[in-house]
């Protein structure tokens, strides 16, 4: 087993105890050290959703180790090995690595050999959640059977106890450490039983995340602290006009620059290396460029929105969901409700600018990255090396904690750019970073989608019929052709899937529907952004049965009560939402609520928002969440908690700030200045209500996004008598408000 | 030279008298946890203290603090131990990512040295840094748990 184990991004509670001595590798994701201290290696990225610590304490519930012990930390390895592979991100396409079968074995054999390590789709529990107790159950069996034969004891006399195994009879008790390289001489059998849920002593307490410390003293090392002997920093810049490439760099003023040493441009990028950033980045503004243009149309806003629409209008469009007959059901309808509903384009914005470190010496690259897979950056610095033609005799990825992720930090570029420059600086680390501004011009973009709805209702008010129409750019389509040339073919339904995630399958039970999509293409590169398509189709459908409620007369819980069928995990939460949001009790003048139920990321979320309407000053302030979340067993109810609340706000930028415009090609917002953020002014009072459940975890990071986004415009539709039917919430005539800090 | 102090060391440095103090903080004295983020003085993460003030770093040319004291979070801590707002931070679970912390701790550590009990609508007009992963909520929790210890007169030792 390979890993090289540089030790700086290791985290734990104290900073103060070392690992020192000897260390004893018992498998892939744990060592043992002198004084009996426990490294675990996560092969997933920290980005504040608390992954380290959740998949530690899967480990130590079955080893029998306290992971908020003194002993223990947690490092990302830096080894590709198969076994890191993330299967749970498989489980989105019915991949189940955990049912044994002709399909399971040929996805491992295939993933052993090309591992696929990666952080997203709130998946990482999901795939880890039996592998990683197996795992320490197995090494718990190890460790108790070597004690069982040196001891010459019976293995079911000996217990564990925090990092020990104990022989009562005689009294005797022995370190882990002590035990390690001799259980690492016995197999451990396939499986091992795994302990009964009211048997936990760590899954579902309170747990203090093992990052956090570090965070508080800025000792966290994130990508872009990244800082070595003789380092050098870039700062990049690409071609403003999507699509355009770099023709030529005239570059003699920067490079008379003092501190300037290099200018690079390949493709669409063009890059300033120097003795700081500060530099650099002053010398990207003194270079006169030339662009090759693209041929396309110019883009704005505006030809944007025509393209959906003419998407949206176009005959023989793809067909999603089928389901009793929707021409027929019409006729029988007592009323016929049609509504169009827009998003914006979002672009992710996470604290930490994208940056990468490279070291490239010998044919050796080394790479530091607050990146979601290590995957990635062994991928980037083949392409580099290809594209230099230099041979590449090993890459070693580094993966550091990540500011913020929300989906762009998986992506190639960024990477590649770096190893592109280091190749052209052998010997010398370069530290590339983005301007925040190429951060927001150059992001790979929730698309903005249109949605249009013919809902016919019965004689009781529910629907008979559901016809949901959806346009907008294929995201997977974008992601495949820039990453690895390769469009989808139109009509593959891996094409439609994130314009459609989520409302391709109702829960609700509407006996005709007919759900078709359409994508066109446009020179903005999309990616995934927090929830992804949920987060455009949850405000579109729940917003729409709101619509149904209303027209029935009915109250919206109460509607939504009636139509769920065969989903009693989200009845669960409707009622639990009920109770927790007061929902019957009446709010004074200017105040209601709205509600919005969503499954997605394997987990149920049902949040109600409070909103005030002041008529005067135009402005809509939501003042209180609600929010109920049956993720399944829950594993560390704090940090799902924490989750929550995240969501919220993350859903409330969007909900008030969000949008990205296009002009004459190029994205007219660059900063925070003008992609505004919702800030502690903005905060509504947020309640959390963990189900308790029984069912395997599903993802927490994710599944309240899109829910908060629908349930905010549901309350505003209420209080304004105005139906929300497009976001940013400016685009209605309404300005947010500020809460307690008037 | 430009010579001032960081977390109560003096420092004397050769460099571009230009160069905004975030980036000599980063660069030059290898202080990583004051953070870039927004680069027009927007998002706070690049905050420090200047002789008891609240400062943006990465707009302010390194000439304007001479001679004067610069406070970042890795000079927050006292005598080693987590001071109470570190304390704080790590009883309520504050941060997600991590990355915008810095700024929001010694944000809080000014409000409350200049107004020792805030109220909320204090607290909510004074901290005016983003964070992305929307930790405002514990921040805000933390912040008055700490002036309530203050009010209480409590020995957070």
């Amino acid at each position: 087993m390979h890993n090289t184990k540089e030790k700086q991004f290791i985290v734990g509670l104290t900073a103060t105890e070392d690992h020192i001595g000897k260390e004893i590798a018992l498998n892939a994701w744990l060592e043992i050290g002198e004084g009996n201290h426990f490294t675990f290696f996560i092969p997933r990225a920290e980005m504040g959703q608390g992954i380290y610590t959740a998949l530690t304490t899967l480990i130590c519930e079955e080893l029998d180790v306290n992971p908020n012990g003194k002993n223990v930390k947690v490092a990302h390895p830096d080894a590709l090995l198969g076994e890191y592979t993330n299967f749970g991100m498989l489980e989105d396409a019915n991949i189940k690595v955990e049912k044994e079968g002709i399909v399971s074995w040929m996805v491992k054999k295939v993933f052993n050999r090309f591992p696929l390590i990666l952080t997203g789709g709130s998946s990482s529990v999901i795939d880890a959640w039996n592998r990683l107790r197996l795992t320490g159950a197995q090494t718990r069996w190890q460790l108790v059977e070597a004690a069982s034969i040196s001891w010459k004891v019976p293995v079911k006399e000996c217990t564990t106890e925090n990092g020990f195994v104990l022989h009562e009879p005689s009294g005797r008790k022995a370190k882990y450490f002590e035990l390690a390289e001799a259980a690492c001489q016995i197999a451990p059998p396939k499986n091992v039983e795994l302990k009964a849920k009211d048997h936990f002593k760590f899954i579902g307490t309170d747990i203090k995340r093992l990052d956090i410390p570090s965070k508080v003293d800025g000792s966290a090392v994130f990508g872009i602290d990244t800082e070595m002997e003789g380092m050098v920093y870039a700062a990049v810049l690409h071609a403003p006009v999507m699509g355009d490439t770099i023709k030529a760099v005239d570059a003699d003023e920067a490079e008379s620059l003092p501190g300037v040493m290099k200018v690079v441009s390949y493709d669409n990028w063009v890059a300033v290396v120097a003795e700081s950033f500060w530099t650099a980045k002053n010398a990207l503004m003194t270079l006169k460029i030339t662009y090759n243009e693209n041929s396309g149309q110019p883009l704005n806003s505006l030809s944007i929105r025509q393209k959906q629409e003419q998407a949206l209008a176009k005959k023989g469009k793809r067909q999603i969901t089928k389901k009793g007959d929707v021409k027929a059901g019409i006729k029988k309808a007592s009323q016929v409700l049609k509504e169009t509903f827009h998003t914006p384009y979002l672009a992710h914005a996470p604290m930490e600018p994208l940056s990468a470190t490279a070291l490239y010496d010998k044919g050796i690259m080394k790479l530091w990255q607050s990146t979601q897979s290590s995957t990635v950056l062994a991928l980037a610095a083949n392409r580099a090396a290809k594209a230099t033609g230099v041979n590449l005799k090993e890459t070693i990825p580094h993966v550091s904690m990540i500011g913020g992720g929300f989906g762009i930090k998986a992506e190639l570029d960024v990477p590649f750019q770096a190893s592109y420059l280091a190749i052209q600086c052998p010997g010398t680390p370069v530290k590339l970073i983005w301007p925040r501004e190429e951060d927001i011009r150059q992001d790979k973009y929730r698309p903005g989608v249109i949605s249009r709805f013919e809902v016919g209702l019965d004689k009781a008010g529910y629907p008979l019929t559901w016809t949901n129409e959806i346009a907008g750019q294929s995201i997977l389509d974008s992601l495949t052709k820039r990453s690895f040339g390769l469009p989808i073919k139109t009509g593959r339904i891996a094409k439609y899937k994130f314009t459609t995630e989520g409302a391709e399958k109702l829960y609700y039970s509407i006996p005709n529907q007919k759900i078709e999509a359409e994508v066109f293409q446009a020179p903005i590169q999309l990616g995934f952004w927090r929830s992804v398509g949920h987060s455009n189709n949850a405000f579109f459908v729940e917003s729409m049965i709101d619509i149904c409620a209303e027209s029935a007369n009915d109250d919206p819980l109460a509607y939504r009560k009636k139509i769920l069928t065969g989903q009693p995990r989200l009845l669960k939460v409707l009622t639990e939402l009920e109770a927790l949001s007061n929902w019957r009790i009446s709010l004074p003048e200017s105040h209601a609520k709205g509600m919005a139920i969503w499954h997605s990321f394997q987990s149920n979320v049902g949040v109600v928002a409070t909103a005030i309407h002041d008529p005067k000053k135009q402005t809509v302030t939501i003042s209180k969440i609600d929010c109920v979340v049956d993720c399944g067993i829950p594993i560390h109810p704090d940090n799902i908690k924490s989750q929550m609340e995240g969501s919220v706000i993350f859903a409330l930028t969007a909900f008030y700030f969000g949008e990205i415009e296009f002009k004459d090609g190029k994205v007219v917002q660059s900063n925070y200045n003008n992609y505004k953020m919702a800030k502690l002014s903005h905060t509504p009072e947020i309640k959390v209500k963990i189900v308790d459940s029984d069912h395997r975890p599903g993802g927490i990071g994710e599944p309240a996004v899109p829910p908060s986004i629908a349930a905010m415009a549901n309350a505003v539709s209420k209080v304004t008598g105005k139906r929300v039917t497009e976001l940013p919430i400016t685009k209605m005539g309404f300005k947010p408000g500020l809460l307690g800090a008037m | 030279m430009i010579e001032f102090k960081v977390n109560g060391q003096s420092i004397s440095i050769d460099i571009d008298p230009e160069k905004p103090l975030l980036w000599v903080l980063r660069e030059d004295l290898f202080l990583t946890g004051t953070k870039y983020g927004c680069g027009i003085g927007n998002c706070g993460a690049c905050t420090v203290i200047i002789d008891g003030e609240l400062a943006r770093s990465c707009l302010l040319p390194v000439r304007k603090v001479v001679g004067k004291e610069v406070v970042t979070i890795e000079g927050i801590a006292e005598k080693g131990n987590f001071s109470d707002l570190q304390r704080a931070w790590i009883d309520e679970q504050v941060p997600q990512c991590g990355y915008c912390q810095s700024g929001m701790i010694l944000s809080a550590a000014v409000l409350l040295e200049s107004v020792p009990n805030p109220t909320p609508s204090e607290i909510r007009k004074k901290v005016t840094n983003i964070c992305r992963c929307g930790t405002y909520p514990r921040i805000e929790k933390a912040i008055q748990k700490v002036a309530e210890s203050k009010r209480q007169g409590g020995d957070n030792a």
